[in-house]
């Protein structure tokens, strides 16, 4: 099984697309979604997204 | 059970990289955080007023370029709108320059308005 | 805090996945369809929370007959609220699992050489004929991908941006045909950069106003 890294650019753009769909589309049923669940964590979410979930991914593969 | 992300990718040609960074401004939905060191805050507030400025210089060359295709404009309403797009593109260069950004750092997620670009 | 990830038909079959930070799926029926859910701590971080949700989605989509994304962030007190918050919709949410079953999502980009805005031009007419020439030739190229992966799917939803981005619902039995439309544009363009990402659940065709 090939170990994707982060720096990989396939990696990225599969991570970005999930986030994309995660955050711009899908069902809404409060007629407007504010990320104030985030609650104080105001995060400027970007590339540091990707480096941060890359442990999400490896911790959750570790778990399977 | 296979890597989560790993079978996602059906095909991918030329250069990947480019699409992933294009993506990349999609985070900008969160909220910042609040950081208060003054060089950071004006650069930011650059970026975000030069990727503005951008996105309506794009809308309003597409929308002439609309116009022009369907023939709704005169030679002289063509010239003039060529003169004052290729005079804001340059402008936006100098803009860029002196607040030392990149094209990957006009790329800004404007919500419902990023798709325009 | 409860939060929502996705609908299904009911009885649906969770994954062997846990939800944010850890926490356990659940099935939570509303009328006819099943919200899935899972208790989370409102203030988490939301980073890892926004892939996790989407890894539950992508795990209900292999097991589920059918699967409608929520978007990140619906969240609730109690079931209570979220069965008034779902109210009079499960007509349409069920509807909406109908159209999708059986269907998952392929997203396309594509990026072109972008030709430079600044193009050096003797005056405004022959700047503005350029733009044009090198707009209309990059609709056709658009039109020449999107139209055969077009047959091939059920639905479609494309971008009115300058850069080309797509998504098709492709059902199982047509898969194979658009795999084979993406190979052949690609194999006549190998200048154009084309990234095809996917099977996703259907994010794009939920059916909801904003999606």
């Amino acid at each position: 099984m090939s170990v994707l890294e982060p720096t990989q650019p396939q990696y990225d753009v599969t991570l970005l697309e999930l986030v994309d769909r995660v955050l711009n589309k899908g069902v809404v049923l409060s007629g407007d979604i504010t990320l104030s669940v985030a609650g104080v964590d105001l995060v400027y979410v970007g590339l540091r997204l990707l480096l941060a979930s890359a442990g999400t991914i490896d911790r959750l593969r570790e778990q399977q | 059970m296979a890597e989560p992300l790993g079978d996602k990718l059906m095909a991918a040609n030329g250069d990947v990289d480019r699409v992933a960074r294009a993506l990349e401004g999609l985070g900008d939905v969160f909220p910042r955080r609040i950081d208060a060191d003054p060089e950071k805050v004006e650069r930011g507030l650059a970026q975000l007023v030069l990727t503005l400025i951008e996105l309506l210089r794009q809308l309003m060359e597409r929308q002439a370029l609309r116009r022009m295709e369907q023939g709704t404009l005169d030679d002289d309403e063509i010239e003039r709108l060529g003169q004052t797009f290729m005079l804001l593109a340059d402008r936006m260069e100098q803009l860029k320059g002196e607040f030392g950004l990149d094209d990957a750092d006009l790329n800004l997620n404007l919500g419902p308005l990023g798709s325009l670009l | 805090m409860i939060h929502l990830y996705a609908f299904t038909p009911p009885a649906p079959q969770l994954p062997d996945v846990t939800g944010i930070a850890g926490a356990r799926l659940e099935a939570c029926r509303v009328a006819d369809v099943v919200a899935v859910i899972s208790e989370v701590d409102p203030g988490g971080a939301v980073r890892d929370a926004v892939v996790e949700h989407g890894l539950v989605v992508e795990s209900l989509r292999e097991l589920a007959e059918a699967v409608l994304p929520v978007r990140f962030g619906e969240r609730f007190a109690d079931r209570r609220e979220l069965v008034a918050a779902v109210g009079d919709r499960v007509a349409t949410l069920r509807e909406s699992l109908a159209r999708v079953r059986g269907c998952a999502e392929f997203g396309v980009r594509m990026v072109s050489e972008r030709s430079p805005a600044n193009v050096p031009a003797a005056d405004g007419s022959t700047y503005m004929r350029a733009r044009l020439a090198s707009v209309v030739e990059a609709d056709a190229v658009a039109t020449e991908l999107h139209e055969p992966l077009a047959r091939c799917a059920r639905a479609w939803d494309v971008s009115d941006g300058a850069r080309y981005a797509a998504a098709y619902p492709v059902g199982e039995d047509e898969r194979e045909d658009f795999e084979q439309a993406l190979a052949g544009f690609v194999a006549a363009h190998p200048e154009l950069t084309v990234v095809c990402t996917g099977p996703w659940a259907p994010y794009s065709f939920t059916g909801s106003a904003d999606g």
